[in-house]
Formats: structure tokens, C-alpha cells, sequence
């Protein structure tokens, strides 16, 4: 739990007056990597940011606002995507490496070398 | 293992979101942008003039297992969304969703099924159905005499 945080939202977050919602977010360790898989139905590859400053990465995806005509009945929320990581210095940032498909954006976060695991041999004598 | 199956402030969440929309408020409470448990994928409806056009997000799913039939009055959706990764590591959020999910929603006006198109485009489904013949506006030119 150590190596990737979420961010705490102290307060809302503003972007030219549109709503910014949390993506839902897996986010799973192998021995190697880290990764992080987001969903963020209605984002294209044009409108996605993805940012890594200082030891926070950020992800931002806009959706178009467009509606196709009166809304009889709506569950989902207009707005974009935003969410904040804070990564540990045991992990690369360098080696990031970024999917996105079918409104589902995958990152994964190799781990920096002095972590990841090491098989020691064992000389019989 | 640590794994973040439920999320402790759902309902309270939805509760905001509700009561956001309630008054008409932008910027309202941050909140996880999914529906809860049971209503998976989010779907709107919209009446665009001569037809209805249904969107539903529904992401990292392959549009060709997605089943979709449209009657008159209803249409249902149904499909899985699978987690291809589940077991390759230790988890330590899970947010997204996953497993077979089956909607079925009411139409407030009729629709020709014949006539529906669907597209999928980054997770979005999107249905476009005309509505019947018999409910389409009907523009009645009058005659000058």
C-alpha cells in the first residue's frame, strides 16, 4: 500500500466550469510492476493526459459534452476524468508505459531495480 | 490482502450525486464516476427528435459479445465484462466492475427495431433507434385556398 497512494481531494476540483469525477481505478503489483487500469468511457487517445510531476502522476481525460438530443433519463454524470497518484521512489518513473482501449487506459509502473527481486544462488560446496 | 471490494461512502456518495442533480448544481461532491452495484453499465436516454438514442459506457468490453435486442417498447442488454487480470498480482484497489451484467430498460415511445444501429466508440455504446411511424411528428401543411 505504501508504493501508490491515492492522493487526498481536499477540495473540488474546477476545470473551465466542468465537472471532474474519480475514474473507477484497479490498481495491482506484480514482483516486476505496478499497474494501474482506469476506466474512462468516451475518452480518445486526443484528450488524455497523462502528466508525471515530481513524485505525483496525473491522468486527465476529457469527454465531450455533446448531447444527441433531450435527456428522458440519465445515470451517467457529464464530465471528465481526473485522479492523482503519488508514486514512492521505489518505483521507476522512467519506465512508464501507457495503453488506452475500448475507454479503459492501462499504466504500468516498473519498479525500480534495487526492488525488484533477486534469486541468490546457493553454492554447494 | 488488502482489496477495496465496496466502497465505504457509496450510498452516501449517490445520495450527493442525487441530490446535486436535485438543485441543479455543477462542481458538486467528487465522487467515483460508476453507478452502484446492480446497475452496471450506466445508460441515458435521449429523444432526438424522430429518434431515441440510447448511451450506455461500457468500457474494455468487445462490442461482439455484447447482446442487444430492441422491441417495440424495451430494449436489453447483456454481456460480461471479464478480469482478465485477476490473479497476476496482489491487488490493492478494485473499483472497475467486472462479471455478466443483464439490463433491461422501458422505452416511453415506440421504436422501429428494424431500423436500430449500434456503435461502439472509446467504451461508449451508443443505440440509435427511430421511433415508429405512428408516433414521429407529423408536420401538416395547410393550404391556401
Amino acid at each position: 500500500m505504501k508504493d501508490i497512494e491515492k492522493k487526498q481531494q481536499t477540495n473540488i476540483t474546477r476545470r473551465e466550469e466542468r465537472n471532474t469525477f474519480l475514474p473507477a481505478t484497479d490498481i495491482w503489483e506484480t514482483p516486476e510492476e505496478i499497474t494501474l487500469r482506469m476506466d474512462m468511457p468516451g475518452v480518445s487517445k486526443d484528450n488524455l493526459e497523462i502528466k508525471v510531476e515530481g513524485d505525483t502522476l496525473t491522468v486527465h481525460g476529457g469527454v465531450s459534452q455533446d448531447q444527441p438530443g433531450n435527456a428522458l433519463y440519465a445515470e451517467q454524470r457529464v464530465g471528465d476524468f481526473h485522479r492523482e497518484f503519488s508514486l514512492s521512489d521505489d518505483l521507476d518513473r522512467e519506465k512508464i508505459n501507457a495503453a488506452l482501449n475500448a475507454g479503459v487506459l492501462t499504466l504500468t509502473v516498473a519498479k525500480a531495480e534495487k526492488v525488484k527481486p533477486r534469486k541468490i544462488q546457493i553454492l554447494a560446496n | 490482502m488488502l482489496m477495496t471490494r465496496r466502497l465505504p461512502f457509496w450510498d452516501m456518495d449517490r445520495m450527493f450525486d442525487e441530490m446535486s442533480r436535485m438543485f441543479d448544481t455543477f462542481g458538486g461532491p467528487l465522487g467515483l464516476r460508476s453507478v452502484p452495484g446492480g446497475t452496471f453499465p450506466a445508460m441515458n436516454v435521449y429523444d432526438a427528435k424522430d429518434k431515441l438514442v440510447v448511451t450506455v459506457e461500457i468500457p474494455g468490453v468487445d462490442p461482439a459479445t455484447i447482446e442487444l435486442s430492441v422491441q417495440e417498447n424495451s430494449l436489453t442488454l447483456s454481456g460480461k465484462r471479464s478480469d482478465t487480470e485477476n490473479g497476476k498480482g496482489r491487488y490493492y484497489r478494485k473499483e472497475r466492475p467486472t462479471g455478466e451484467f443483464h439490463r433491461t430498460i422501458t422505452l416511453n415511445e415506440k421504436v422501429d427495431p428494424a431500423g436500430v444501429a449500434a456503435s461502439y466508440k472509446d467504451g461508449i455504446l451508443r443505440i440509435e433507434m427511430p421511433k415508429a411511424q405512428a408516433v414521429k411528428p407529423r408536420t401538416i401543411a395547410i393550404k391556401a385556398e
